[in-house]
């Protein structure tokens, strides 16, 4: 039957097989020659079919079987080793497959959820800026589906967590207008460094919202104590009895103060926003702890300076009420002082607020005077018993001082260690990585081209290509190893399982794998460390003969 | 470590198709007719057979105009000797008389 005249089926096969042979293994090229000139003399198309159908199969076998014997060879080889396996100069010890397998293993470490998430928290450690590319990326495709599906909850945590007070106000209120239950965000979004402003809509939005709640108000003084002392910052400062000037003549930052101390509640939603972030974090482990960070940040807090000057101020009012003869009235001054500052101070250290600590000194202050004014007008006795609330208080403050101090050192040092490790593990998995991939891929090239590097580099090639994986596969494993701790931390917030470590643990922990990062200590640091690795491993692979020759000696 | 060959059953149709006449030289598509082989199996086969030395191969010295050389196919003296033997052996088990009852259909 000539050519022509044959179906397509019998033309077609021939084809296919004539094809496979030209990118055919060259070990078995001629027995694959030999097959597709067999098909020619078949008759039956489908007989012809099952033939090519065959000869792919046999084509794929010879290419996983020539792969294999590759991948047996050491990297850089193309040819098999010499009599008696010996290895040409110039290549490595170990072969592809040994090779492959440390790298895969390697990266399969990097590719397991704990590696994933030490990746994420170290990419956003090692960023210059005030939040990592990626993490901000994260944020905005967590607004964009929020809004999509009309999820308030996570727009309300974009917004807390977004370091740009244009997007965050707008998706804010964007949550409030989505459930309005959630207004307490608008004290939850504000800082943005130490100038932060909550707009005055957003104060109002919460005055309404919580009107017993003392916090509210104090914002609102807050907002009025900042744009007038912040200028005088800037110019060099102001003296204390200069601040207090300016704040008793404002009457609208006096009218908040008066208006926190008469709230019966203290509340400055630390706990709502805890509760925001272990749920959205949860429902999407991806987000970096950074993103965290950024939400617990972004808390508003009233600046000290407000107690402060307020305790002042009523203080300094009793003593002209005392000296106009109005005892009453100074008492009732003192004693509003001292109740706001018992009921807020104790709720806001419970709530880890720091004007729960000074709510404390000013509470002291006041009873201190109290107890002056009771002398002063012969009541002996409550004057006794305002100096035992005194020294009572005084001892509490002390006590807890010092426990705070060891809880803090107790906290931080294993985890500074720690962070230490996750940097240094992460640093070797870069430089190893990127030494062994220059190191195997030179080879490759030189293989491909058929070229050969002699001398040291050479040497110092086959040593990187011999030893960097597994040396990147032992800072993979490091990695995971020092980052569990931090793991199980954060696992532990996220759940909520008791002990929940607090928001200020996880700054703590946030630090700790922060301090060491190369963006924190400086490049210039780095740089000794890499140049230090990289001279001692060519020390060691330029005396290694010598230390040879001298043990076979 | 050398190449072995696993006697499977599709390498005894293959060694009973080569011994039918053993000084003949086969092509490799009537070899896959006479055991009902398809060719990805059959190449291996032979492949590893010829590496063992068992099997002697040529191409075609002689062909008609406009048809490209076939490669053929004959055992050596060892390779008949040794076939004989794997094939005497297989005999005697029911699983070798049940693999040609198979290919006879």
């Amino acid at each position: 039957m000539t050519s022509d005249r044959k179906p397509l089926l019998l033309r077609a096969t021939e084809w296919s097989l004539r094809r496979l042979v030209r990118v055919w293994p060259l070990e078995t090229r001629e027995w694959a020659a030999a097959m597709a000139t067999e098909a020619g003399e078949i008759e039956n198309p489908w007989a012809a079919l099952r033939w090519l159908l065959g000869g792919v199969l046999f084509f794929l076998r010879s290419v996983a079987s020539h792969f294999l014997a590759w991948m047996r060879l050491p990297v850089g080889a193309n040819s098999p080793l010499g009599a008696g396996g010996n290895r040409p100069a110039g290549l490595p010890r170990h072969s592809r497959l040994v090779t492959a397998t440390l790298l895969l293993a390697a990266m399969a470490l990097l590719l397991l959820p704990q590696g994933r998430e030490a990746l994420i928290a170290i990419r956003s450690s090692w960023s210059n800026s005030e939040m990592a590319a990626s993490d901000k990326r994260a944020i905005e495709d967590l607004a964009a589906r929020a809004i999509r599906e009309r999820d308030a909850r996570k727009l309300a945590f974009a917004a807390v967590s977004y370091p740009e007070p244009g997007k965050s106000n707008a998706w804010a209120e964007q949550a409030v207008a989505m459930d309005p239950a959630l207004r307490w965000i608008y004290a939850s979004h504000a800082t943005r460094g130490m100038r932060w402003e909550i707009p005055e809509s957003h104060l109002q939005a919460l005055r309404e919202f919580d009107p017993h709640n003392a916090f509210v108000y104090l914002l609102s003084a807050d907002r009025i104590y900042r744009s007038k002392l912040f200028p005088l910052h800037d110019q060099g400062g102001a003296t204390k009895s200069q601040i207090n000037q300016i704040l008793a003549g404002d009457s609208e930052w006096l009218g908040w103060m008066d208006e926190a101390a008469r709230a019966t509640r203290y509340e400055n939603y630390v706990e709502k926003g805890q509760q925001l972030q272990q749920q959205i974090w949860r429902e999407d482990r991806s987000f970096s702890p950074d993103v965290i960070a950024q939400s617990i940040q972004s808390q508003a807090w009233p600046d000290a300076g407000n107690l402060l000057a307020y305790g002042d101020l009523l203080i300094q009012r009793a003593r002209e009420f005392h000296l106009e003869g109005r005892d009453a009235e100074a008492e009732r001054s003192l004693q509003l002082l001292a109740d706001f500052a018992e009921r807020a101070g104790t709720i806001g250290r419970n709530q880890r607020d720091l004007n729960g600590w000074i709510l404390e000194t000013v509470r002291q202050k006041s009873l201190i005077e109290l107890g002056t004014l009771y002398r002063s007008s012969g009541k002996t006795d409550r004057a006794v018993v305002v100096d035992v609330e005194v020294a009572n208080l005084k001892k509490s403050r002390m006590e807890r001082n010092s426990s705070h101090g060891q809880t803090f050192d107790s906290l931080i040092s294993p985890f500074l260690w720690k962070g230490l490790f996750v940097q240094l593990s992460a640093l070797a998995i870069l430089l190893f990585a990127a030494i062994s991939f220059l190191s195997l891929s030179s080879l490759e090239i030189d293989a491909v081209l058929q070229s050969k590097t002699v001398g040291m580099w050479s040497r110092i090639r086959c040593f990187v290509a011999d030893y960097g994986p597994l040396v990147l596969l032992a800072a993979c494993a490091s990695l995971l190893l020092a980052y569990r701790p931090f793991e199980q931390a954060f696992a532990q917030f996220r759940s909520g399982a008791t002990p929940v470590p607090t928001q200020g643990q996880m700054m703590l922990l946030l630090y700790s794998l922060h301090f060491a990062s190369p963006t924190n200590l400086g490049s210039a640091f780095w740089w000794w460390m890499i140049t230090l690795s990289l001279s001692a491993l060519a020390m060691f692979i330029l005396f290694r003969p010598l230390w040879k020759r001298r043990a076979a000696a | 470590m050398g190449i072995r060959l696993r006697n499977s059953r599709q390498t005894l149709l293959l060694l009973d198709a080569l011994l039918v006449s053993p000084s003949h030289w086969c092509h490799g598509y009537a070899l896959s007719q006479a055991t009902g082989l398809a060719s990805g199996t059959l190449y291996p086969i032979l492949i590893r057979l010829e590496k063992l030395g068992w099997l002697e191969t040529r191409w075609e010295q002689e062909t008609p105009a406009g048809r490209p050389p076939r490669h053929l196919y004959r055992l050596t003296g060892n390779g008949r000797e040794w076939a004989r033997e794997e094939l005497g052996a297989a005999r005697e088990s029911k699983f070798y008389r049940q693999a040609i009852s198979e290919a006879a259909k």
